[in-house]
């Protein structure tokens, strides 16, 4: 079954125009001038129960534009959406029942209050029935490992079991699509790991369908079968995250801090970006040198304080794959 | 929760009103637990009202003897006073709502609320009555420990008690209305704080937070009874002082009516705001 449909969805701001200066500011009151600025432009994918798609691309792409049409916040300007069956914008209220979401930089959870709180008032507002909330929320709480943090209030929890606590909430009235906005921004490389171990895990057992958006590669990389890159409000690709990673993030960054002032660096198969005088950056092209040679030549020529390996930006990722669509 | 993809209009008129019954207390209850978080702040804060009733009650008493009056306009000088805290008890209470509505408006968090089953008018006003509610009672407790140490006598109708506590959750009402749709007016303005200034300035005069409704001359109580100001404040407080069931039925009936318009207003701004948010995006 498909769980998002979306058939040539276009949709088009009206902003307003202000010319610069005073004379402008008058203008603008007297006779405002509106700009039409599409936002999303003949997008046309569709999603399959339990999938996990990644929707990604860089800020202003259409992203926020086309989750809020899909969630039925806006209206779109052309095309048509169902999701789960139904037309968002028009069944918005009865839609939210089977919607998760959970927005990065927006908490749903009451700052003051313990999170246990925020889950029986959200138990409430999904019109859960007590004996079923019960039973969800401790199968919850068990999976999502929350039993010490219940009855802490938000405001003292470390970002990473905050996140746990938000995707958890998301999930406690079942809902058939999860949609996820930056879930892992700001946190640490462990919380992050948590937090999509979990995410997979929900998807395996619950069969819940996935919509992520994400600018960290790794999240794409580590959740998503799937992903859909659009930029510019256009779909510039839609093909399995294995061909993605193989065909456009064929780079790493190697960040190493060393124990001694550095004189002359220099490693086979590794770009330098950046180097100061107990770093540097490197970059490895994984298509023809591998990281574990780079590294083994780093431990044993180097003294090596620490080691961070991470993908490209993703905004570096989209450009690549311009440059090779362009090609 | 619903586990079925059907429309709630397949559901009978209980089946629909029921969540209503639940869904919405549970807010306000959580909201209520939220602000006992808060309750030394409330406390603390009250400091100002017993400031202000200090000050009131100086200027007050130096009034009466330098006028030689017993009266003014009807109200004993204990009266003037109790009148005075109990109108500053209820102005105190509210929370700014319509900064908070501003803010998720020009955050675009408002969009936010609309990915959860609930109206989000409603859910405001339960997180809007019930932190008015706590702080109310906690100004109250305080200003009347406050009046009565000063003036020694209570000069008010407990026998009305009852019914002055509907009169007062019917001005919170109303000020929700008149808070939410200055906030609402933040989907065309581009700040809604001159607003708020003004009104809250003229619910201090002609809302009757200074000074009881008579008092002014006729062409400014005139004035005030066009508006719903007075039955935000002035209504309960003159009760409060002076209760009697005719004038508290006039006053519920304006109260429900006004609240009646401006809760439509609020929902049609709240309408015309979501459809501008659709064409102007979030």
């Amino acid at each position: 079954m498909r769980v998002i449909q979306v058939e040539n969805l276009a949709k088009v701001f009206r902003t307003k125009q202000k010319p610069e200066g005073l004379k402008g500011s008058w203008q603008a009151v007297i006779r405002p001038k509106y700009k039409e600025v599409a936002a999303v432009s003949d997008l046309s994918f569709s999603v399959e129960t339990g999938e996990m798609l990644a929707f990604i691309g860089p800020n202003g792409a259409g992203k926020s534009t086309t989750i809020k049409m899909l969630t039925g916040i806006l209206h779109p300007s052309a095309g048509s959406a169902t999701v789960l069956g139904m037309v968002p914008w028009r069944q918005r209220y009865q839609l939210a029942f089977h919607i998760g979401s959970v927005f990065g930089q927006k908490s749903q959870l009451w700052y003051h209050l313990p999170p246990s709180d925020t889950i029986n008032l959200l138990g409430r507002i999904y019109e859960m029935d007590p004996t079923e909330l019960r039973n969800r929320r401790a199968m919850l709480v068990e999976v999502f490992e929350l039993q010490e943090l219940m009855e802490t209030p938000v405001r003292k929890l470390s970002l990473g079991q905050r996140m746990r606590c938000e995707i958890a909430a998301s999930l406690l009235h079942k809902p058939s699509l999860l949609l996820l906005d930056e879930p892992t921004i700001g946190l640490d490389v462990v919380a992050r790991q948590k937090i999509r171990d979990l995410i997979r895990w929900m998807n395996r057992e619950e069969k819940i369908t996935v919509f992520l958006t994400s600018h960290d590669t790794g999240d794409i990389e580590s959740i998503c079968k799937r992903a859909v890159v659009i930029n510019h409000g256009n779909i510039i690709l839609d093909d399995s995250v294995s061909t993605l990673r193989r065909d456009y993030i064929k780079q790493k960054i190697v960040d190493l801090k060393l124990a001694n002032r550095l004189e002359h660096f220099a490693c086979p198969g590794a770009q330098i970006l950046k180097q100061g005088d107990y770093g540097v950056k490197l970059l490895v092209n994984t298509e023809s040198d591998s990281i574990g040679a780079v590294l083994e030549y780093l431990v044993g020529h180097y003294p090596v304080l620490d080691v961070t390996i991470s993908n490209p930006p993703l905004d570096q990722v989209i450009a690549q794959i311009y440059t090779a669509k362009s090609a | 929760m619903r586990t079925d993809l059907t429309s709630v209009a397949g559901r009978s008129a209980i089946g629909r009103l029921w969540p209503w019954v639940v869904k919405y207390p549970e807010v306000a209850r959580t909201n209520l637990q939220n602000q006992l978080v808060y309750v030394f702040d409330f406390v603390w804060r009250s400091i100002f009202l017993l400031i202000i009733v200090y000050i009131f009650t100086q200027l007050w008493r130096t009034t009466f003897s330098s006028m030689g009056m017993t009266s003014l306009n009807g109200y004993t000088l204990s009266q003037i006073l109790w009148y005075f805290m109990f109108a500053e008890t209820i102005v105190l209470s509210h929370p700014a709502l319509s900064d908070t509505i501003d803010a998720e408006v020009k955050q675009g968090s408002v969009a936010y609320a609309l990915t959860k089953p609930y109206n989000y008018v409603v859910y405001n006003y339960c997180v809007f009555t019930s932190e008015a509610a706590i702080r109310w009672c906690v100004n109250l407790l305080i200003g009347c420990g406050i009046v009565y140490a000063v003036t020694g006598e209570v000069a008010c109708s407990p026998q009305g008690l009852p019914l002055i506590l509907i009169s007062v959750l019917l001005s919170m009402s109303l000020q929700f209305c008149l808070l939410m749709a200055i906030g609402l007016t933040a989907f065309w303005l581009e700040d809604t704080k001159a607003v708020f200034f003004i009104y809250q300035k003229l619910l201090f005069i002609l809302g009757g937070m200074l000074l009881p409704l008579e008092v002014y001359p006729p062409a400014f109580q005139r004035l005030a009874s066009f508006l719903p100001l007075r039955f935000v404040v002035y209504g309960p407080a003159r009760l409060f002082v002076g209760f009697d069931y005719h004038t508290w039925l006039a006053f519920t009936a304006a109260q429900l009516g006004w609240i009646f318009v401006l809760g439509g207003l609020v929902a049609l701004l709240y309408r015309l705001g979501v459809k501008k948010l659709n064409v102007n995006g979030g």
